[in-house]
C-alpha cells in the first residue's frame, strides 16, 4: 500500500515535469521564431524614405521677385 | 431472501474496500521508464530540432520582409532620383529663398532697393549680425528647427500708400522675410514714419537637419 502511493507520486511528478518541459520548449521555440535576426547594417537601410518633393514650391518661388 | 441481500451487501463492501485500497494510477516501472524516456527525448532531441526549425522559419520570413522593404526603398530612391533630375535646374531657387549663409548685406541692399522703388525714404536700416550659434533659436515659432533668424529693423518715412507698396514688395520677395511688427507714427513735421521689425532666415549646412 505504501509502495503504491510512492509510485503514484513519482508518476505525477514525472508528468508535471513533462508538462513543464513542454511549456519550456514551446516558449523557446516561440522566442527563436520571433527573435530579430536582421543585421544592424541592414536595419539602418530599412528606415522609411520619403521620396516626395513638393514641386509646387518651385513654381511659387519662380513667381516671386528675386 | 434476507440472507441473499446480506451476502450481496457484504460482497459489495469488500469490493469497495479493495478498489479504494488500489492506487489511482496503476503505476508500474514501465510507465515511469516511459515517462523518463519521453522527458529525455524532449530535452535532447525534440527541443533543439524544434528551436532550429523555428529559428530558420523566422529567418526566412524576416529575410523576405527585408527584401520587400529594400525593393520598395530602391523604387523610392529611383523615383526620387528621377524627380531630382527633372527639378535640378530649379533647385537654386531654394537657396535663394533660404540661403545657406546669413547674407545680411544682400538683405540690407534689398530693403534699400525696395524703399527706392516704393517711394519711401529710408531713415534707418538695422540688420543684426548672425552669431552662428547653434543654440540660437528663431523668435518666430513656425520656423523649422535649425533655421536661424536674421533680425532686421527698417525705419522709413513717406505716405501710407508708399508704406503699403513697400510691405507688399517685401512679401513678394523670393527670400523669406517675416514681418513681426509694423508701427506707423506721425513725426513732428507731420510726415508719417513706419517702423518695421522682422526677420529673414537662413539654414547653414553644418546643422545637418
Amino acid at each position: 500500500m505504501k509502495k503504491s502511493r510512492i509510485d503514484r507520486n513519482v508518476v505525477v511528478l514525472l508528468i508535471t515535469t513533462l508538462i513543464t518541459m513542454g511549456s519550456w520548449v514551446g516558449f523557446e521555440v516561440y522566442r527563436a521564431y520571433t527573435e530579430n535576426k536582421v543585421e544592424p547594417e541592414v536595419e539602418k537601410h530599412l528606415q522609411q524614405f520619403d521620396s516626395t518633393l513638393k514641386t509646387e514650391i518651385f513654381s511659387k518661388l519662380e513667381q516671386l521677385e528675386p | 431472501m434476507a440472507l441473499d441481500y446480506k451476502s450481496s451487501l457484504g460482497r459489495y463492501r469488500r469490493y469497495l474496500q479493495t478498489v479504494t485500497s488500489q492506487p489511482l494510477w496503476g503505476a508500474s516501472l514501465w510507465v515511469m521508464l516511459s515517462l523518463i524516456l519521453l522527458i529525455i527525448l524532449v530535452f535532447l532531441a525534440l527541443r533543439p530540432t524544434l528551436i532550429t526549425i523555428a529559428d530558420l522559419v523566422g529567418k526566412i520570413e524576416q529575410k523576405n520582409t527585408v527584401t520587400k522593404q529594400l525593393e520598395a526603398r530602391i523604387l523610392a530612391v529611383s523615383y526620387a532620383t528621377a524627380l531630382l533630375e527633372t527639378e535640378r535646374d530649379r533647385l537654386p531657387l531654394l537657396n535663394e529663398a533660404l540661403p545657406k549663409e546669413a547674407e545680411w548685406n544682400t538683405l540690407a541692399e534689398t530693403l534699400s532697393g525696395l524703399a527706392t522703388s516704393s517711394g519711401v525714404t529710408l531713415v534707418n536700416v538695422t540688420v543684426s549680425e548672425p552669431t552662428g550659434s547653434k543654440t540660437e533659436q528663431p523668435v518666430v515659432s513656425f520656423l523649422p528647427t535649425g533655421v536661424l533668424p536674421l533680425r532686421f529693423s527698417v525705419t522709413a518715412e513717406g505716405e501710407i500708400e508708399n508704406f503699403k507698396q513697400f510691405v507688399n514688395s517685401m512679401e513678394k520677395k523670393r527670400r523669406i522675410l517675416i514681418v513681426s511688427t509694423i508701427r506707423i507714427e506721425t513725426t513732428k513735421t507731420g510726415n508719417y514714419r513706419m517702423i518695421i521689425q522682422g526677420e529673414a532666415s537662413y539654414l547653414p549646412d553644418k546643422l545637418n537637419i
